[in-house]
């Protein structure tokens, strides 16, 4: 009882303790913090890694690729089937990204050619997805009115963010308009009248001088459900998008009534730039049947034009047209692109954080491939252009992919990169479809990195087999790796240096150690007396070594304590305090360029806390263990003798 | 040995030599003493004469180099270390010149210490309340029932003893031992303390007192003197 009772006694009433306390806490709170947003690192890396190119990957040297890939997977299944879960087919090619009437804009690009949705069997890619993320099998053809409904809620987001920029109400405006307009809106909504009364009531009381608006829809979450419930009502039913739209619009509109002007503000500017472009989207996914006929209708004038002698003013207007036309179409599900959220010029993130996308669904690219594919003389090697519609964006999180990929469907891109099956002119095919990768899902519980290199093993003897029955799958040898093994450089080095800062961190620590020796030895010189005392009164060898034990374990456990929450909070809010320090010093540590990612990873493992506090307990104990048995051979008598 | 019993110390041709470096110092030299229990022993002697170290071997704080104490009956020189500090907690109570109270420790954690040393962990809690109670209780005996949140270095001399002696019969020793316990006193005070520990004698505790004050020997009911390292009496 004693024990405790004086450990903890002269941990409160010795100050020379709370240095080694504090010693203890800060070398905890370096640890926590660097071991936690390393082990993140490494995480991020291995779901990113595992999201672009599943577990195992198969890959040709080269760029020439693997053909039977389809027939190679069912080979595969058959002969593991304890092992392989799914497996898909990859395409890799680079490009140039365009946008039709920005004469500017080009950006490289690499292209990903991808088999939706069987790929999201293999990777975690469906997780990144924006628009689909509530779907349960995303593809390159989601129905319209889901997709619909997802653009109408990005505008809302886009809205809100606007009217945060807008800040105060506008001060005046046409209230009888506003009134009719918004009965109007709500009865398109599918408000009850009550909401629809609320909502006239807000909009009139933001046209009024110095009335704020009913407290119930002034918030952004009110907002928001009311973008949701317009993205719902468009979700359902085809027809309403129209409404819904008009709503949208005019309620924009209302907002920016006789707001600031833009040009006063950039960001303003920027997000009615956004605004300007989610709507032509918007439109361009509402209005696509009505551009497909029109489009039949230009064309078949077109045709009626080169029969019957027009003038050559008629024929320009029309090719206008129809380029015009083209630049609008909502293309069909082989022609459309998911791009990486983080492409640059295609949204950013405003000063409170939300993204705000410029290009959306709806809206197209041109992109420009590098038929990387193609063998023989490079002369002749040109890119080839084609116009996609962007369906989605996705996001991994490492921003080295995010920035620079695309996802266009596996077929389409094979064309492109000229990988596709070669034909004879009687159409039978003299060189088949190649892949440049098969990514391979393993069956649960196979994870761990052992397991999947004896996968890889079971898959390359698979491939061995299957390149003796089928010599021109491929021209060059083929590799059997597992994703640790394919981003070895990165994961390796991201490895090695949480190893290295947790070596370094350990040596740092150890002072700690010292720290509680030293100061664990001068309490115990000091008590020489009161160690004489103790054992007058009865105290054992062991009991007088206890105290001091417990004294250092007490200094170990409030220390890391301290520690632990005070790294534990900080790396929960590492980015806002990161984002902080680079506001008022201008020093920014963490470059996302540099780092691959644009957050800072912010997660606490539990295990990894307990670890470390048990290990400062340790070491506290270690630190006391020389102070304590000198405690315990103290001699009392001397020390009682005299003052 | 029916007397045996109650003998409270018997202690047989105690030798004990210090050696600093090549010359060594025999302070005890072959002493035998018993004290019987209920009895007020002091032992006087010159200063350097080897008192506190005799105490010391009588209190089993220390091991003499040759010959044997029994307390109350028991042989203790030849004891595990152990239950030597048991019978240390339990049974006797040391007072010594200089108080040595701890400093980190209020008036009642000080005195509550000999019952915690006695007390596993376990035990504490059903223990708490019954050793506060008699810790108070001295205390108070002690006219300190005021000072019991006070720290060591707040408290006079003579209350400092006081708190020492508290301590020291805290767990009811039937044993008390006491260096020189009014050495670091004037005079006045000395007088208080010593009468506070003749009233505990006359009550029935075994005393055994060291001092060089004759005055406050002959208040003893035997006077033993130690000199060249033998009891004379
Ligand atoms: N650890 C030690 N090493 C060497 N000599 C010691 C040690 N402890 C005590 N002595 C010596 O033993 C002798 C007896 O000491 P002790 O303290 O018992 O005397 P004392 O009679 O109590 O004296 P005083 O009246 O001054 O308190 C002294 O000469 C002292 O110097
Ligand atoms: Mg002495």
């Amino acid at each position: 009882m004693y024990k405790l009772f004086l450990s903890l006694k002269y941990l409160l009433r010795r100050p020379i303790g709370y240095f080694a306390v504090l010693g203890v806490a800060v070398c905890v709170f370096m640890m926590l913090t660097v071991v936690s947003v390393m082990n993140g690192f490494v995480d991020k890396i291995e779901r990113a890694a595992k999201g672009l190119f599943g577990d195992v990957i198969v890959e040709p040297a080269g760029w020439e690729g693997l053909a039977y890939y389809d027939e190679f997977i069912a080979q595969m299944r058959k002969d593991w089937p304890g092992r392989v879960e799914a497996a898909s087919p990859f395409l890799l090619s680079y490009g140039i990204l365009r946008i039709p009437g920005q004469a500017h804009y080009r950006e490289g690009v690499q292209i990903a050619g991808i088999r939706l949705p069987e790929r999201i069997a293999v990777t975690e890619f469906e997780l990144g997805l924006h628009f689909q993320r509530a779907r349960a099998a995303p593809d390159f053809d989601p129905p319209r009115g889901e997709l619909l409904g997802a653009m109408i809620r990005e505008i809302g987001s886009t809205l809100i963010e606007t009217l945060r920029e807008l800040g105060e109400p506008p001060a005046s405006s046409a209230a009888a308009g506003l009134a009719q307009r918004a009965r109007a809106l709500t009865g398109a909504m599918g408000l009850s009248p009550a909401q629809a009364a609320d909502l006239a009531a807000w909009m009139l009381a933001w046209d009024r001088r110095g009335e704020s608006p009913p407290a119930q829809w002034r918030t952004d979450e009110t907002h928001a459900a009311l973008f949701g419930r317009m993205g719902e009502l468009a979700a359902k039913d085809e027809t309403r998008p129209a409404a819904c739209l008009e709503l949208a619009d005019r309620f924009l509109m209302s907002m920016l009534w006789g707001r600031a002007p833009t040009a006063d503000n950039p960001r303003l500017g920027k997000l009615q730039t956004a605004l300007s472009f989610q709507r032509k989207g918007l439109d361009g996914i509402y209005h696509a049947d009505r551009t497909e006929q029109r489009i039949a209708v230009v064309e078949r004038k077109m045709r009626e034009a080169e029969t019957q002698p027009a003038s050559p003013d008629e024929q320009d207007r029309l090719s206008q047209m129809l380029s015009e036309l083209e630049q609008q179409r909502f293309r069909g599900p082989r022609d459309r692109v998911i791009l990486g959220l983080g492409i640059a010029g295609l949204s950013f993130r405003t000063p409170r954080g939300q993204t705000v996308r410029t290009m959306t669904p709806g809206q197209n690219v041109v992109l420009y491939v590098f038929p990387l594919g193609q063998g023989g003389d490079l002369s002749r090697f040109s890119p080839n252009p084609h116009t996609f519609t962007v369906i989605d964006d996705c996001r991994t999180d490492v921003s080295s992919i995010d920035s620079a990929f695309v996802y266009v469907p596996f077929e389409a891109l094979q064309k492109l990169n000229n990988m596709g099956p070669e034909l004879d002119p009687a159409g039978k095919v003299v060189r088949p479809g190649r892949c440049s990768q098969i990514h391979i899902k393993v069956r649960p519980g196979l994870g761990g990195e052992a397991q999947l290199r004896t996968v890889a093993a079971g898959i390359e003897q698979t491939w061995r087999r299957f390149a003796h029955a089928h010599p021109d799958a491929s021209r060059t040898d083929v590799l059997v790796q597992t994703w640790r093994q394919r981003q070895a450089k990165l994961v390796g080095q991201i490895e090695s240096q949480r190893t290295l800062m947790v070596l370094i961190l350990a040596i740092i620590s150890s002072v700690a150690i010292v720290l509680i020796f030293v100061i664990l030895y001068t309490v115990v010189v000091q008590k020489t007396r009161d160690i004489g005392v103790l054992k007058a009164v009865g105290a054992s060898s062991g009991g007088v070594a206890g105290i001091f034990l417990a004294y250092g374990a007490a200094i170990g456990l409030v220390g890391s304590a301290l520690g632990a929450v005070g790294g534990y909070f900080l790396v929960r809010n590492i980015n806002p305090v990161h984002d902080w320090l680079g506001r008022t010093t201008g020093f920014t540590v963490w470059d996302p360029e540099w780092f691959l990612f644009d957050q800072i990873p912010n997660e606490v493992r539990a295990a990894t806390a307990v670890l470390i506090v048990a290990a400062a307990v340790a070491a506290g104990v270690l630190g006391a263990m020389f102070p304590a048995v000198r405690a315990a051979r103290m001699q009392p008598v001397e020390a009682l003798r005299y003052e | 040995m029916s007397d045996a019993a109650d003998k409270a110390i018997v202690a047989r041709d105690l030798r004990k030599t210090y050696r600093l470096g090549r010359t060594t110092l025999p302070v005890l030299r072959g002493v035998s003493m018993d004290v019987r229990a209920g009895e007020f022993v002091a032992i006087v002697g010159a200063s350097g004469s080897g008192k506190s170290t005799l105490l010391h071997l009588l209190g089993l704080l220390d091991t003499p180099d040759e010959g044997s104490v029994a307390l109350d009956g028991q042989i203790a020189t030849s004891l595990s270390a152990r239950k030597r500090c048991r019978i240390r907690c339990r049974h006797v109570g040391f007072v010594f010149q200089f108080y040595h109270l701890l400093p980190e420790l209020n008036v009642l954690e000080n005195v509550l210490l000999p019952g915690m040393v006695d007390t596993p962990l376990a035990r504490w809690p059903s223990r708490r309340k019954r050793l506060r109670a008699a810790a108070g209780e001295i205390l108070d005996r002690l006219g300190l029932s005021e000072r019991l949140r006070h720290r060591p270095r707040e408290l006079s001399g003579g209350e400092r003893q006081r708190v020492a002696i508290a301590r020291a019969l805290m767990n009811r020793p039937r044993l008390l031992l006491a260096d020189e316990p009014t050495g670091n006193l004037d005079s006045k005070t000395g007088r208080q303390i010593l009468e506070l520990l003749r009233s505990f004698h006359q009550a029935g505790q075994t005393l055994v007192m060291v001092t060089h004050d004759a005055s406050i020997a002959q208040q003893a009911s035997r006077v033993l003197t130690l000199r060249d390292g033998v009891l004379q009496s």
